[in-house]
């Protein structure tokens, strides 16, 4: 518990230049900083939680072995959350994101109360995001979330634009359509 | 153009810096998986296949050696003479002198490494290479003068090589008929039962040391056609019809709920073995047996998903194992009936799984299937090795097949799941073996 304490004032800085020198302190305190976070971005992107876990441990090998390239421009955080995305995008073939049909393409905007979709906590927006398919929930995650663009989007899956722009769409369709059942069931 | 929209604001707002408690027991693993590798040697559980594979291949091996009959070339025989007579006979190819009234046990020579009696030389000069001929040292003199004095007529006769040397003197004495009173194979017949090892031991001692020769002794004394065959092979083929019982176990606490509900969605099915075994069996009745088998488990899933409206689902999964059972056990004859128990290991060679359960979430389905890419990869794709015993009940149907009956109870301690799953997942079966034992051969001798 004493190596935990101290190992806790360390600065970022110096846990990196720790992690360069394959110090397993400093490998866990990276861990233990940024994984609890981490592990919220692979939810998002994985079909569970034994393949989140699996795409978080993946992701940290990486970030370990590629501390090198950190540069220091960014923040840190941003760098890791980048690895954790792109390993997490590995796990999608890219039929997903053309094949997907749910029956809903069609449909009118729903419009759901926005009122509602507040008072939703972390836990239930998480499901919501759960229960789209494979290519809705990629794209709405990097779009909506992570705040990529769709040139970005397009370039990281080898998609067309027109096709993440139309994902999204479905995407908060479906969404909307959740909220609104939530809303007739809390009625 | 600003395409954001709303809902995506309260998404992002909620979620992007929403985190978890560090998932710390995930720190293990990927320590693990960071260390550099130590050795270049294979990790255990790579190398028991091989092992068991070895173990497979040595046994049949031997087996076949065993029973392996040589060709008969009279010039790759390296057996001569023992030439101590003091009226020298004629050495030729494959003679054999034979005492009339002493039958005692052969000596053969494997090997010349010097020629110092000068008797022996005519035999392996004349035919260029050293020849069968054999005769039997005196039994009652106990030395290599008492040889020359004792020995009366001799005959001869062609030995190809390979053929077991008694049964040539026992054929010569047989052709000859003037080697006494007795013929030698008569002689031969009513002395046999009272020879014993410590007697002949106590004859050839003495003569042995005479000898610039190596020689084994004892070799040809008890060929074929005396020495008794201590060992047979046997094959079984056999098929079960098993009994599975599952252990679902949490990895910690977390997973409760995850091996509740898998438990409960799961169902225990049939399960089918075949085996096909190879066994050497010692008249005392100790047996070795190796071969291979294959299992298969079955399992109904049954899942209610809220998205079904069809209501809940049916799958059967499966679990196939292919194993290389090495087993020791003790058999024993009890007239038609012959019972044996056998105790040993089931090295996995390969383990696959074709099916789906539920994810984690409770929710969605998981596939598992080792031949799907995308599947979750749960399980391990070999399991080690496993434990093994059965009682194995025959009934001799005729000589040399039996109907075999044994019920089995067979577990593999280590989990079947992959290490970084969530629950546990161990098996062990029982079942009943049916099939056929079948002799192979008349079997064999070691010394």
């Amino acid at each position: 518990m004493r190596a935990v304490k101290i190992i806790s004032i360390v600065t970022e800085e110096e846990l990196i230049q720790g992690c360069l020198r394959e110090d397993p302190q400093c490998q866990q305190e990276i861990f233990r900083r940024y994984a609890g976070k981490m592990l919220v971005v692979c939810m998002r992107y994985a079909r569970h939680h034994l393949e989140a876990e699996d795409i978080l441990q993946d992701a940290f090998i990486k970030v370990y072995n590629r501390l090198g390239q950190f540069q220091g421009k960014g923040s840190f955080e941003g760098w890791i959350r980048r690895i954790v995305v792109n390993t997490a995008l590995k796990n999608y073939d890219r039929k997903s994101f053309t094949h997907e049909k749910m029956g809903l393409e069609d449909r009118e905007d729903v419009g759901a109360d926005p009122h509602v979709i507040g008072q939703l906590h972390a836990e239930e927006l998480m499901k919501l995001i759960h229960q789209l398919p494979d290519g809705y929930r990629v794209v709405f995650n990097l779009y909506a979330i992570e705040g990529y663009s769709h040139a970005e989007i397009a370039d990281m899956l080898g998609i067309q634009e027109s096709t993440s722009r139309s994902q999204l769409v479905k995407a908060r369709k479906l969404l909307q359509a959740q909220v609104l059942e939530l809303q007739k069931i809390a009625v | 153009m600003n395409e954001r929209h709303s809902i995506d604001d309260h998404f992002r707002q909620r979620l992007y810096d929403h985190q978890y408690d560090p998932p710390m027991h995930l720190w293990e693993g990927l320590a693990a998986k960071r260390q550099p590798v130590a050795a270049p040697s294979a990790p255990a559980s790579k190398r028991w296949p091989w092992l068991a594979l070895l173990v497979l291949f040595s046994s049949v091996a031997t087996w076949w050696l065993l029973h392996e009959k040589p060709e008969g070339n009279p010039q790759e025989t390296t057996v001569i003479a023992i030439q101590q007579n003091s009226q020298p006979s004629s050495p030729a190819k494959g003679s054999v002198t034979v005492p009339s009234q002493a039958i005692v046990p052969l000596v053969r020579i494997d090997k010349i490494t010097s020629v110092a009696n000068k008797e022996v030389a005519p035999a392996v000069a004349q035919g260029g290479k050293p020849s069968p001929v054999i005769q039997p040292p005196a039994a009652k003199s106990g030395n290599a003068k008492g040889l020359s004095t004792s020995i009366a007529p001799t005959i001869t006769a062609t030995a190809p090589a390979g053929q077991p040397l008694t049964e040539l003197f026992v054929e010569t004495g047989k052709a000859t008929g003037d080697i006494g009173e007795m013929g030698v194979a008569e002689e031969i017949k009513a002395k046999e039962a009272a020879r014993t090892w410590s007697s002949l031991h106590q004859f050839a001692a003495p003569t042995i040391s005479a000898f610039p020769f190596r020689l084994r002794i004892y070799d040809e004394i008890l060929t074929s056609r005396f020495r008794q065959r201590n060992w047979y092979a046997k094959m079984d083929l056999l098929v079960s019809y098993d009994q599975q019982f599952r252990q679902l176990t949490p990895m910690d606490t977390r997973y409760a709920n995850y091996a509740q509900l898998r438990n409960q969605s799961e169902a225990q099915g049939a399960a089918y073995s075949t085996t096909l075994r190879f066994g050497l069996i010692a008249k005392n009745g100790f047996s070795i047996r190796s071969g291979i088998n294959w299992s298969r488990y079955t399992e109904t899933a049954t899942f209610d998903l809220v998205e079904n409206p069809q209501g809940p689902a049916k799958r059967t999964n499966t679990f196939q194992t292919v194993d290389i059972p090495v087993l020791i056990g003790f058999e024993r004859s009890l007239g038609r009936v012959n019972v044996g128990l056998n105790v040993g290991t089931y090295l996995n060679m390969a383990f696959n799984q074709s099916g789906e359960f539920y994810a984690p979430n409770g929710k969605s389905l998981v596939s598992f299937s080792s031949n799907n890419q995308d599947a979750y990869p749960a399980f391990k794709n070999r399991l080690g090795a496993g434990y093994y015993g059965s009682l194995a009940i025959g009934y001799d149907l005729k000589p040399g097949l039996e109907l075999l009956l044994e019920p089995h109870y067979r577990a593999f301690p280590h989990s079947v799941t992959a290490p970084d799953y969530a629950l546990t997942q161990r098996y062990h079966t029982w079942g009943v073996f049916l099939g056929v034992r079948k002799q192979i051969g008349s079997g064999f001798a070691i010394p």
